[in-house]
């Protein structure tokens, strides 16, 4: 059994050498497959990761009371919230300068900014965490980290905040509130003595509360049940959270909608390819059958190549997926975003790799017991299945011109490969809609919040060009397929009296065919995956349609790409001599 | 013979690979074929027979040599031009029949008329009628699988027709064939003879050979036996049951 095994293992090698181009494509798509997968299973948990490293290191507080003016009610409200059933315990409250517009100034530029007034040891709820520099000192403020990088400021750096100049002691992150630009104005911690004396320039001067609570899921509860007067105002960490996390999330939809498009179009890719190297493998089948292999081990030999083909993929597309969840996951500043992403669980491990195998197991199983079943004699005289006669495909294209009658003839030979090239091209297409749509209804934007959208556009951006990518290979790849499975058709015509220039654009107009299709079914089905999504994300009402003149290159240019690429194989395949295929046959 | 030669080759060469590998498949060969003769070359497999066909209808570029067909030299023309020069001019019957497997007969044989440009009536009124000439109108709309290896034969040289071409060439016509499919195709290559058509034959079968008006031996890529053929069978059935072997 060990000797039949190796044996096994050492033809599926020999076969992997003989056609490294075929393999080296199915490998590809699958890596994309394996790759899109990875990134979706694993971007959400951890693009959480670095904020509740934070929130941990910081020991962040379940819920933040911030009172917006000081007076006898506010603070008696505060009081009592410190000692409220489910509060273990709190730090502050704690005074915070409510500074005018641009108070804070740097090289000239102004800023809006908040002082919190935090001295002395480490407090028991919210101990911002120092990523450079020391504490608050008199005239030495600490500076929050996103608002710090936004402004260019490093340690020993000058400001002013009311006029009055500051030294930059430290830089610090903390899960207490929301990172600039999630927060405007950002903050910045000052001693005591130094918030007495820029106090007279604040508009007012309110104090913060940091809690923790015995069961902090329960924080949305508990922030909505005391916010008994309407100065104090109750944040519960979970929306602290999503709302620095607003990008990534944003991002993970787009994430999501491009995994989706570009697993299905990969699972088209890897349905051609096997089938475009099954059709080489069924005469080799057929000889190792002839000089003595059974079904069984044929089937065998066929099933370890591709699963190597599945494995290998699985575990690139793990490790690609892992190396590229980083700085999709990390939010724009404000978090201890060193902390390292751990690899992917054992859970996303089984899965890619289950995933990886079904897929390849669905496109290749039925294939190769036939191919390992087949008549050995007949698959050693020819193609294992016969085209498919299209009456009606004949009977149109004998009106047609020579190079059209002979690629409607054979885009109707093979309609399945014909259907999952259209398939594939369609859901490019149809993700291109989607991001022209998405461009027109966040391009308007151009408001504080506008930043949230930069990571939605780089996914967006990055899966339509890896889409086009795979769309294009899958294009050249039927192409190919094509020419070859024609290749006594295409010798025939020329024997008849067709010539070479006549062949190639009936092999390359037998690609377009497919493309007319996915063009024509593409843009509707954008136009329904952009409604849903945006209904699943809340709603696309009053969302900008996308440009007409967007609209109108998408398929011109998705037709003219098929054109040219497609036009290679099928060239190289017009160029052969006719004789060749002929006494091949 | 007449006086009008369809096709010609002078020197004729065909030669693969290159030092002690070199193979002479077609070694200086001298041809003429004229108008409305029957020409059968005859030799042992891997003679070159095969090939010789090949150049003579620009399936393959001579090495060497000059290939004039109604008076031009061709030798050179490009793929493209061939293929135009093999719409009108050249029909082609394979051994293999290479029957397009997804079309009927009918369709098969207007194929040629309708990469020629014909409407698409004429060329089916064409096929059609040639279909009926060489006895399968009732077969015109069945495909290939559904026919035998005679019939299938029989619409391949059906196909080499439909252009009217100047030249039928055959490579090994009845090679794939058994002894009753070989009986129909032999009596229908006696009648396109009969009729006129200019036809060039290559086989290994004496009974094929013999339908020719001369017969070349062919041995090594070169002409070793140049016979006209007298006192030959009046009718197929000689050729066919009478002792010629």
């Amino acid at each position: 059994m060990r000797g039949r095994l190796r044996l096994a293992v050492r033809l599926a090698a020999r076969d992997l050498r003989h056609r490294p181009g075929t393999g080296l494509l199915l490998l590809l798509a699958m890596l994309a497959a394996t790759t899109a997968m990875t990134l979706a299973l694993m971007v959400r948990g951890s693009a959480q990761k670095p904020w509740d490293y934070t929130f941990a290191v910081t020991n962040g507080p379940h819920v933040v009371v911030t009172s917006l003016q000081a007076d006898a009610a506010t603070d008696a409200a505060m009081t009592d919230l410190m000692s409220a059933p489910g509060v273990v315990a709190h730090s502050g409250p704690h005074p915070l300068l409510y500074l005018p517009a641009d108070s804070l100034r740097v090289n000239g530029h102004g800023s809006d900014v908040d002082v919190m007034a935090r001295e002395g040891g480490p407090s028991a709820v919210d101990r911002p965490a120092l990523t450079a520099g020391g504490w608050v000192r008199d005239g030495g403020v600490v500076v929050e980290e996103s608002f710090a990088v936004a402004l260019g400021l490093a340690v020993g750096d000058q400001l002013t905040l009311a006029g009055q100049p500051f030294g930059v002691a430290g830089i610090a992150v903390t899960a207490s509130r929301q990172p600039t630009p999630f927060s405007n104005p950002g903050l910045v911690w000052a001693t005591n003595a130094d918030v007495a004396r820029i106090a007279p320039a604040a508009e007012s001067l309110g104090q913060v509360l940091m809690l923790r609570l015995a069961d902090p899921d329960r924080a949305p509860e508990f922030a909505a049940a005391n916010t008994t007067v309407e100065t104090l105002i109750l944040e519960d960490w979970q929306s602290t959270r999503d709302e620095a996390l607003t990008d990534v999330l944003f991002a993970l939809f787009g994430l999501i909608l491009g995994a989706a498009a570009f697993a299905m179009l990969a699972a088209a890719t890897v349905a051609v390819a096997v089938a475009g190297r099954l059709a080489a493998q069924g005469r080799r089948a057929a000889l190792l059958k002839a000089v003595g292999a059974t079904p069984g081990f044929v089937g065998l030999i066929m099933l370890t190549e591709y699963l190597f083909f599945a494995l290998a993929a699985g575990v690139a597309g793990l490790v690609a997926g892992a190396n590229l969840v980083p700085p999709l996951a990390r939010p724009v500043a404000g978090v201890l975003g060193t902390v390292p992403v751990p690899g992917p669980s054992m859970a996303t491990v089984a899965l890619v790799l289950g995933a990886a195998t079904v897929l390849m197991g669905l496109s290749t199983l039925v294939p190769t017991v036939r191919a390992a079943r087949a008549s050995t004699v007949r698959s050693l005289a020819g193609p294992a299945r016969p085209p498919r006669r299209s009456r009606l495909a004949v009977a149109v294209s004998a009106r047609l011109p020579v190079p059209l009658l002979l690629g409607l003839r054979l885009a109707t030979r093979r309609p399945g490969r014909a259907a999952l090239s259209a398939v594939g091209l369609s859901v490019t297409v149809a993700a291109g809609v989607v991001a022209l749509w998405m461009e027109a209804g966040i391009s308007g934007d151009t408001g504080d919040t506008a930043f949230i959208y930069h990571k939605l556009r780089v996914v967006t951006y990055t899966f339509v060009a890896a889409l086009v990518i795979l769309a294009l290979v899958n294009a050249v790849l039927i192409a190919w397929t094509t020419a070859l499975d024609n290749a006594r058709n295409s010798a025939l015509a020329r024997a008849l009296g067709a010539t070479p220039r006549q062949v190639t654009i009936g092999l390359a107009f037998a690609s377009l065919l497919p493309a007319l299709l996915a063009v024509a079914i593409g843009i509707p089905a954008g136009f329904a995956a952009y409604s849903v999504a945006a209904a699943a994300a809340g709603g696309a009402e009053g969302d900008p349609a996308p440009a007409v003149a967007g609209l109108l290159a998408l398929p011109l240019v998705t037709l003219l790409m098929v054109a040219v690429l497609t036009t290679i194989p099928s060239h190289l395949a017009g160029r052969r001599p006719a004789i060749d295929a002929l006494r091949a046959d | 013979m007449s006086d009008t030669t369809v096709v010609a080759a002078h020197g004729l060469t065909k030669t693969y690979g290159s030092g002690p590998g070199l193979v002479r498949a077609v070694d200086g060969v001298d041809i003429a074929v004229g108008s409305g003769e029957t020409v059968s070359v005859m030799g042992p497999s891997g003679c070159g027979k095969s090939t010789l066909l090949h150049l003579l209808s620009g399936l393959e570029r001579p090495t060497g040599g000059e290939i004039l067909l109604a008076g031009e030299r061709v030798e050179q023309l490009s793929q493209a031009r061939w293929s135009r020069l093999r719409r009108h001019t050249i029909g082609f019957v394979f051994q293999a029949f290479h029957l397009v497997d997804e079309l009927t007969a009918v369709e098969n044989v207007e194929l040629p008329a309708l990469l020629a440009g014909s409407p698409p009536k004429r060329a089916r009124q064409k096929a059609s009628a040639l279909l009926e000439r060489m006895g399968l109108a009732d077969r015109a709309a069945h495909l290939p699988s559904q026919l035998s290896g005679g019939q299938k034969q029989r619409v391949a040289v059906a196909r080499a027709l439909v252009n009217d071409p100047l030249l039928v060439l055959a490579d090994e016509p009845t090679g794939n064939l058994d002894s009753a499919a070989t009986t129909e195709v032999l009596r229908m290559f006696a009648r396109l003879r009969a009729q006129g058509q200019t036809l060039v034959m290559v086989t290994h079968d004496s009974r094929v050979a013999a339908i020719g008006d001369r017969l070349m031996g062919m041995r090594d890529g070169a002409i070793v036996d140049h016979t006209h053929l007298g006192d030959r069978p009046s009718t197929v059935d000689e050729l066919v049951f009478g002792d010629l072997s």
